[in-house]
């Protein structure tokens, strides 16, 4: 059966497209690139307090292998993995009292990267003191052990959340590392940015997870919002939907993206599962890139009981994303198959953004701003050097208000 | 023996030093933009079997472009790049309706040629989805497959048809194959397609290979050495090989390579005498792999390679060991051991191999006229063209 349109020719067909390209600027994280150097002047999570301890951990973060580990006096430590005398890596190591020990010929490092001891060294080494270990400050919040890997001297203080910060009756701050929000497992094999924008894109909400695949959230957030509003923050970028409900009420839910990876998204299966219909944010998540296409995502949030986190993965038809089939995959896709689906590193040059897609330009916008004030010597949107700064404040809510409002 | 015996003696030969190794980048890559992808996109090729264009989004990669295959709810086969046009999410994941696809994210909607026919998050449905294409190749279904074009669309030929798939003997029927027929091993093969093509002009292989080295893997006429002589033809070249059979007779038997991609053998079984019973399509799906779709005149469904008296009751490549691959090599082993894409510059081409010369003659001066902005040949625009008819088979004649 022929399915061409004869005379006029095939428009539109894929032959002679130009290379596809990505932009770069934004989604590249090492060492040096322009985003890297932007994401290097604020503090990222890189793992749970528990996950430092005398067992050495790999952890990757920004495209650098780390080692994580925790003294035998309770300090944790952060360091590249490559030990600074020959190169193996300190996963190996051992944890002693004041530090990491290689392997290989047992190097001492404490952590701060001083080396100790070497003692196949004429006097346990001389000249120990001109070696470092490069490491990275650490410190610990929210159950989470953060590090900062950027300039020295431009070392911000570690912001806190009035989110995590003020807790209601009954409520105690927990910390998760199951990627909670990625739709799928805690490594996701694509660019961190995917993620970010998919934050402030409340229109797939209602495609991805209303029709498409079955009510994946609640009946309520499956109808197309009435009104969406998306905002600059100082942080980052605001997206707003308003859904009227048929008592003359309007239910209104905000998400926001802020500097550097922050996800602060109310619990989207609101009302379902024991989640309260409404209400601040609960939680913070970090979309931490592991390198330029792989992520992965830490939340720290108020819960009620231990493991009240984790009931925030999404299920479809009960099933966690690990329990499906690939054929249920194919037919059932959520945030993970979407955002992976857009392949390592999407391509930016093959897109067509749209009216709807306007909470992914204003964020491209705002991280071009902040990636050229770095670029030109300045200080990011909310790096902050002042110990006495209150904490930071996020609108993202769940709201119940007079539809005529 | 004393090591300085041989100290005034230099070794001569050893690996070292050697130059790093090339291929013919013009006869084997295959992407968009390469001389080779140029020349093989003036022409359809299989994508899949007619069954494989359902409702489930299907994917499938030809020429080193992902791409999406589908049937809309009104029967018409549709293919399409696998990154949707709006954020690029893959259209694998998309919903077959009565219209098109639809894409998982942000559902716009897009029908069997690319339109972009709905999307439901903008205003008004979208006032400027007009703009929007997604990019799509035409097909078309014949012989119990799909064929796609992807090359320059003012220069979409017609189908071709073959006269040995439209002549029917009596009791024969037409089926399709996707599990490779040919390649000796896996539906999907690890190198380069160009290797499997040379293969099929390379007749002095089959004594060795097939008949003597891992024993009879076709039949006992087929181990003999044959006489050859090679030839080109309208759209590719042949083998004109000639055996003796029991009782003095000869056995005749051509094969041929024809462009775009085209093997036409027939069955080394020999499963009786005649023309050539199907064609097999080598489909580059990137410069390291390929697949061959498979169309024949059969009598039993599924039967493509009926045996004849005395042919090899051998084990299915499947069931093989590593150990007893080894030891006993097919076409597979032979074609990937090559490499993925093997290296031209350390060949050394010998008498033998003149039918491998002629196919690359004929590639390098097919893929100039296309650079020259010419049609190569075998390229029709003629609706009316009577089918292409082919030499191949295997005959049997008198000394």
């Amino acid at each position: 059966m022929e399915t061409t349109s004869g005379d006029a020719g095939d428009v539109g067909t894929g032959f002679g497209r130009p290379p596809a390209t990505h932009i770069k600027s934004l989604t590249e994280v090492g060492p040096g690139t322009p985003m890297g150097n932007l994401l290097r002047r604020y503090w990222h999570p890189v793992g749970l307090g528990s996950h430092a301890t005398e067992t050495p951990r790999e952890v990757r973060v920004l495209g650098e292998d780390l080692i994580l580990f925790r003294d035998k006096t309770g300090r944790p430590g952060l360091v590249q993995a490559r030990c600074a005398h020959r190169g193996t890596t300190l996963y190996y190591g051992k944890v002693e009292e004041r530090g990491i020990r290689c392997c290989y010929h047992g190097w001492l490092f404490d952590v701060e990267g001083r080396c100790l001891e070497q003692p196949c060294e004429p006097e346990g080494g001389l000249f120990r003191d001109r070696v470092r270990q490069p490491w990275y400050p650490v410190q610990e919040l929210y159950g989470l052990v953060f590090a900062y890997m950027g300039p020295p001297e431009k070392k911000p203080v570690l912001p806190r959340y009035q989110c995590l910060e003020v807790l209601d009756a009954g409520e105690f701050v927990d910390a998760d590392d199951s990627s909670i929000g990625s739709g799928g497992p805690q490594i996701v094999p694509c660019n961190w940015l995917q993620h970010l924008e998919n934050v402030v894109d409340p229109y797939h909400v209602v495609v991805l997870h209303g029709t498409h695949s079955g009510p994946q959230f609640s009946e309520m957030m499956a109808r197309m919002p009435d009104e969406v509003h998306f905002e600059r923050t100082p942080l980052g970028v605001r997206a707003s939907s308003t859904r009227r409900l048929a008592d003359s009420t309007a239910m209104r839910g905000s998400a926001e993206v802020a500097l550097p990876t922050l996800r602060v998204v109310p619990n989207p299966r609101a009302g379902v599962a024991g989640a309260s219909l409404v209400g601040r944010v609960e939680s913070i998540g970090w979309t931490l890139p592991i390198d330029d296409t792989h992520f992965r995502i830490y939340v720290a949030g108020r819960v009620r009981e231990k493991g009240q986190l984790r009931r925030m993965r999404s299920r479809q038809g009960g099933k966690l994303w690990e329990e499906l089939s690939s054929e249920e995959h194919q037919r059932f896709p959520g945030d993970f198959e979407a955002q992976t689906g857009q392949g390592a590193i999407t391509l930016h040059s093959e897109e067509h953004l749209v009216e709807s897609d306007r909470g992914i330009a204003l964020l491209r916008q705002f991280l071009r701003q902040q990636v050229e004030l770095v670029a030109r010597g300045h200080d990011p949107a909310g790096v902050a050097f002042d110990e006495q700064a209150p904490p930071v404040t996020f609108a993202a809510s769940r709201e119940l208000q007079d539809a005529a409002e | 023996m004393d090591d300085h015996a041989s100290a005034g003696r230099l070794d001569v030969g050893t690996g070292f030093g050697r130059k790093a190794p090339t291929y013919l980048a013009a006869l084997t890559e295959v992407g968009p933009g390469t001389p080779m992808g140029n020349l093989l996109r003036r022409y359809w090729h299989p994508v899949g079997l007619v069954s494989h264009a359902t409702e489930t989004p299907r994917e499938v990669r030809m020429l080193g472009e992902d791409l999406i295959l589908f049937r809309d709810k009104t029967g018409r086969p549709g293919l399409v790049h696998a990154r949707c046009a709006h954020r690029g999410t893959t259209l694998y994941y998309g919903k077959v309706e009565e219209r098109g696809i639809r894409c998982c994210y942000h559902g716009w909607l897009f029908d069997v040629e690319g339109r972009c026919l709905e999307q439901p998050c903008e205003p008004e449905g979208g006032r400027f989805r007009d703009r929007v294409r997604q990019p799509w190749y035409p097909v078309r279904e014949q012989y119990g497959l799909v064929f796609a074009y992807m090359g320059p669309p003012e220069k979409k030929p017609v189908l071709p048809r073959y006269e040995c798939l439209e002549i029917l003997d009596d009791g024969e029927f037409l089926d399709a194959d996707d599990t490779s027929i040919g390649s000796g091993g896996d539906a999907i093969a690890p190198c380069n397609w160009l290797q499997h093509f040379e293969n099929v002009l390379d007749t002095y292989h089959v004594p060795i290979l097939h008949g003597n080295f891992s024993g009879t893997q076709f039949t006992e006429v087929m181990n003999q050495m044959p006489k050859v002589t090679w030839d080109y033809t309208e759209r590719g070249v042949k083998a004109f090989s000639t055996r003796t059979l029991e009782g003095g007779k000869l056995m005749q038997r051509t094969t041929e390579v024809a462009l775009p991609t085209l093997r036409v053998v027939p069955n080394p079984f020999v499963g009786g005498y005649g023309r050539v019973e199907s064609i097999g399509w080598t489909l580059p799906i990137d410069d390291g792999h390929y697949r061959i779709y498979t169309a024949g005149r059969v009598r039993e469904k599924g039967v493509f390679l009926p045996k004849g008296a005395g042919a090899a009751t051998g084990r299915k490549w499947r069931d093989m060991t590593p150990e007893e691959r080894r030891a006993a090599p097919g076409d597979w082993e032979a074609q990937v051991g090559q490499g993925t894409i093997a290296f031209h510059s350390d060949e050394h081409l010998a008498t033998s191999d003149q039918g491998v010369v002629m196919l690359r003659r004929l590639l390098h001066r097919q893929v100039g006229v296309v650079a020259c902005g010419e049609d190569p040949m075998g390229v029709s625009f003629d609706a009316a063209a009577p089918p292409v008819v082919f030499e191949a088979g295997n005959f049997v004649v008198d000394a």
